[in-house]
């Protein structure tokens, strides 16, 4: 009589701390999709800057074939400050470069956040079906 | 039974009716998307056609021609054109380059070009978009129909 008592306390529990383990996949797969979605942001974000970038590029490369005089400014606040055509042609090079590798970081962090996903799916699933087990057994034991 | 296409490649007659109307309201939240960034398009073209119509009338600009250069926009003060060979063009990200009036034509005559071809990617995928969301709706309103009878 004691023995079984004890022994369903020990099947609830072990439901228990099943269910708890179940929540804690649940809480990490969910934040996994959400750094997956502001990841994705980020790289949308990236690759419109990298669009505009090697729009002004490709400017850039045209200025040449006109004539050496022509004049290069950048805005600077509300003024335009007359800018080396080497130097702006650096600089958007430099821009480029680094959004090229905000682009990979994002891509790199999307890419484990969802192998990190799939991980945590199977571990749900596998959990789930160990709560239904031991739901099974509880409810045996209870007849 | 019917359309076994669309919807992204989705067995639409496997869906549940919830299942299709997600699907629908997801297509059509693509097709609004798609709507600003054809709004958005559709208005930098504008802007780029306005410029070199401006340009055409301003070659014809003697230089000293009087003009009211606006100070904001309901004040003006009295100028005069002193140099018409050359314009400065926005070419993005705070870049300004010097350009004579060809140039300045030209430059707006290419990001037309380009604007036009993404605007026509646009307006492909969007009709593409509304053509399944209406297949979707169409499996919807059957499977409602089924459900009612």
């Amino acid at each position: 009589m004691e023995m079984q008592f004890s022994e369903k306390v020990a099947q609830s529990d072990t439901e228990r701390q099943l269910r708890e383990q179940l929540d804690h996949a649940v809480t990490d797969f969910r934040n996994l999709q959400k750094e997956v979605n502001v990841n994705s942001r980020k790289r949308l974000q990236a690759t419109q800057q990298l669009h505009e970038n090697e729009m002004v590029q490709n400017e850039l490369a045209l200025v040449d074939q006109d004539d050496d005089e022509t004049g290069v400014y950048k805005l600077v606040g509300p003024c335009l400050v007359k800018q080396d055509i080497a130097e702006a042609r650096a600089n958007v090079a430099k821009r480029l470069e680094f959004i090229q590798n905000e682009v990979s970081r994002s891509d790199a962090a999307i890419a484990s956040a969802e192998q990190k996903m799939t991980a945590a799916e199977g571990e749900i699933t596998k959990l789930q079906q160990r709560v239904a087990k031991a739901k099974q057994i509880a409810a045996a034991a209870a007849q | 039974m019917s359309s076994q296409d669309g919807g992204g490649g989705l067995n639409l007659g496997a869906l549940s009716p919830d299942q299709l109307k997600q699907v629908a309201d997801q297509l059509a939240q693509e097709s609004q998307r798609l709507t600003e960034s054809f709004e958005g398009l559709q208005s930098a073209i504008n802007k780029y056609n306005r410029s070199a119509s401006t340009l055409k009338k301003f070659k014809d600009e003697s230089e000293g021609k009087e003009m009211l250069v606006p100070l904001t926009s309901s004040m003006y003060v009295r100028g005069s054109l002193e140099e018409t060979s050359k314009i400065l063009v926005d070419i993005g990200t705070g870049y300004y380059v010097e350009k004579s009036v060809e140039g300045g034509t030209d430059f707006c005559e290419r990001k037309v070009v380009l604007l036009k071809e993404h605007l026509q990617k646009v307006v492909d995928a969007l009709q593409q978009k509304q053509q399944q969301e209406q297949q979707v709706r169409t499996a919807l309103a059957q499977k409602q129909a089924q459900a009612a009878a």
